[in-house]
C-alpha cells in the first residue's frame, strides 16, 4: 500500500483518521517531564511495540527524533504523519511508522504515547481497527493509565474517556461557497463533533478542506463516537452534493478552467494559490468538467507544500520556492492533459 | 453588499449585537468573519480558566499537591493540564464538576484496557532544579509585565546562575 494522500480518490471525503492518545502509569505527563524521562519513555514504548502489524500494515520502524533533520520533520505535518506540536517540541521523542505511513505513533506528544492510522477515503473502520490492535498490543506490555470512572488518563481532561478523536476530512467547496458552512459548524458543535477549516486561518480554509471529528470522549463508546461521524459525515456528504448541483454550471465551469488555465501555465505559485487552485480542479473533475486523474488534486496539494518541496528539490529562498512549485505543478497537470 | 471591513468580498455573515440596548449590525465577508471568530478561546483554555474561577473564589486550597508528581491544584487550574496519571485520584472531586462541564458526563463508556503487564517504576519528573528555573522564568515574566524592572534583572541573574551550574 502507499501513502494516503496518493489515492484519494473520492469526490467528498479525502481522507479517515483515527487518533488514540494513551499514558502509562507511573510516569510524569510529557510538559513535567525531563529529558531523561523522554529518553526512558521512548525505550518503554519502542520495547512494547510489535515490530510487525501483518498483511494490512506491515513492519514498524522506530525512528529517533534527534536524528530527524527539521526540513523532513516540516515534511512530516504537511504529509499528516506528525503533528505540528510534535514538530516543534521532538527533543528526545520517538516517532514508530509503518512503511507506508499509514501508522504513525508519536511518543511524547502532549501525551505519552499518540497511535495515529491515517487513510484515503472513507476509511474510518479500518482505521480504528488497526489503532485499537495496536493499542492491545501496547497495553499487553505496559501499564496503561486507566480509571474505571474516567477511562483512559490523559494530559488534557478534554480527551479523557476513550482518549479517541476520529475524524474524516472533508472537501467541501461548494457548502463553503453557499456559506452553508458556518451553519453546518454551528449544528454539529451542539452534538460532539466539531468542524474546522484546514490549510487556513480559522474556520475557514483556502482549499475547501475541512476536518470532522468527534469533541466528546467521555461517557461516550469508541463505536457509538464513530457511527455518530460517520452518520453526520454522510449528511454532509449529502449536502455538499446537493449545494454543488445548485451552482450555476457556466460559473463553474469558467472558475474550473481558468483554474486549470493558471497551473498549466503559471510561472510563480505560492502556497496558498496552488491550495485554492487545486481545489477547483478536484471539484471540477468531480462534477466531469475535466477529465484528470481523480487522486491528483490532494497528491498535489501535498507534494506542492513548501517543506515536501524542499525535500524533494533542496534548500531554497522563498521566492525560489514559488517558482519551483510552478514548474512542479504544471509539468504534473501538463503530463496528464 | 461589500464586506463593512476589507471592503473587498462580498459579506456573507452578518452579526446582530445588541449592547446598553443599542443594536447594531456588522456585515462581514468570509474571511473577515473567520477572523473574528478566531478570537474565541480553544477547549483546553477554556478548561484552564473554568478552573481559574473556582481558584479565585477560594473553594479549593492552592496547596495540596500530587504525592506522585509534586504538581498542585493551583498548577493544573492554570495550565489545564494533568501532571501526572495520579493526579486524577488526588484531585478526582475537584476535577469531576469540570469533566462534566466539558463532557457532559463523568462515566466512561468505551473499552478498558485488558492488562497483566506490571506498574512501570520510573517516575521521571523534572528535576527540581529545571522546575526552580522555569518558576523563576515565570516571575520574571510577571515582573516584567508589571514594569518592575529591577526585580526583573535580579531574577535574570539568578536564573543565568543557575543555567550555568547545570551547564
Amino acid at each position: 500500500m502507499s501513502s494516503w494522500y496518493l489515492q484519494c480518490d473520492d469526490d467528498v471525503i479525502v481522507s479517515s483518521r483515527v487518533r488514540l492518545a494513551r499514558n502509562i502509569d507511573g510516569i510524569a505527563f510529557p510538559s513535567r517531564l525531563s529529558d531523561d524521562g523522554f529518553k526512558s519513555l521512548c525505550g518503554l514504548v519502542k520495547d512494547a511495540m510489535p515490530d510487525n502489524l501483518g498483511a494490512n500494515v506491515g513492519k514498524l520502524n522506530f525512528i529517533d527524533m534527534n536524528l530527524v533533520p527539521d526540513t523532513e520533520k516540516a515534511a512530516m505535518v504537511e504529509r499528516h504523519v506528525i503533528s505540528p506540536a510534535f514538530c516543534e517540541n521532538s527533543k528526545n521523542r520517538g516517532l514508530i511508522l509503518s512503511n507506508d505511513e499509514s501508522v504513525s505513533v508519536m511518543v511524547g506528544e502532549e501525551d505519552h504515547i499518540r497511535i495515529q492510522v491515517i487513510m484515503s477515503g472513507s476509511n474510518i473502520d479500518e482505521c480504528y481497527k488497526i489503532a485499537d490492535n495496536i493499542d492491545d498490543a501496547l497495553s499487553d506490555k505496559l501499564k496503561i493509565a486507566f480509571d474505571k470512572r474516567l477511562g483512559f488518563l490523559t494530559e488534557c481532561p478534554t480527551n479523557l474517556g476513550i482518549g479517541m478523536r476520529a475524524s474524516f476530512m472533508l472537501h467541501l467547496p461548494a457548502l463553503q461557497m453557499s456559506g452553508q458552512i458556518n451553519k453546518i459548524a454551528d449544528s454539529v458543535n451542539k452534538i460532539g463533533l466539531t468542524v474546522r477549516g484546514i490549510y487556513g486561518e480559522g474556520s475557514q480554509s483556502k482549499a475547501a478542506l475541512y476536518q470532522l471529528s468527534n469533541q466528546i470522549t467521555l461517557g461516550i463508546s469508541e463505536q457509538n463516537a464513530i457511527d455518530n461521524l460517520k452518520s453526520i459525515a454522510m449528511q454532509i456528504v449529502e449536502k455538499e452534493k446537493e449545494a454543488r448541483e445548485s451552482i450555476s454550471r457556466i460559473r463553474l465551469e469558467d472558475a474550473v478552467l481558468r483554474a486549470k488555465g493558471t497551473l498549466m501555465c503559471c510561472k510563480i505559485l505560492s502556497s496558498e494559490e496552488m491550495m485554492s487552485l487545486l481545489s477547483q480542479i478536484k471539484l471540477g473533475i468531480s462534477m466531469g468538467i475535466i477529465d484528470l486523474p481523480k487522486e491528483l488534486p490532494v497528491r498535489l496539494m501535498i507534494e506542492g507544500q513548501p517543506n515536501m518541496l524542499q525535500k524533494k528539490y533542496g534548500n531554497m529562498t522563498y521566492d525560489e520556492r514559488d517558482i519551483t512549485r510552478a514548474d512542479f505543478i504544471s509539468k504534473n497537470i501538463n503530463n496528464e492533459v | 453588499m461589500l464586506c463593512e471591513k476589507c471592503g473587498k468580498n462580498p459579506a456573507t455573515t452578518h452579526i446582530h449585537t445588541v449592547i446598553n440596548g443599542v443594536s447594531a449590525t456588522k456585515h462581514l465577508c468570509q474571511f473577515c468573519a473567520a477572523n473574528q471568530n478566531e478570537k474565541q478561546t480553544s477547549l483546553a483554555n477554556m478548561f484552564s480558566s473554568m478552573f481559574s474561577e473556582l481558584l479565585n473564589t477560594g473553594a479549593i486550597a492552592p496547596t495540596k499537591t500530587c504525592d506522585i508528581c509534586g504538581t498542585s491544584f493551583s498548577s493544573i487550574a492554570k495550565s489545564g493540564k494533568a501532571g501526572c496519571p495520579s493526579c486524577y485520584s488526588v484531585f478526582f472531586d475537584e476535577l469531576v464538576p469540570y469533566i462534566k462541564r466539558v463532557h457532559g458526563s463523568t462515566v466512561h463508556m468505551g473499552k478498558h484496557p485488558q492488562t497483566n503487564a506490571q506498574p512501570t517504576t520510573l517516575v521521571a519528573v523534572q528535576n527540581t532544579k529545571d522546575k526552580k528555573i522555569e518558576e523563576l522564568k515565570q516571575a520574571l515574566k510577571n515582573h516584567i509585565e508589571k514594569e518592575e524592572y529591577e526585580l526583573a534583572a535580579k531574577i535574570r541573574d539568578e536564573i543565568r546562575m543557575l543555567e550555568q551550574e547545570e551547564k
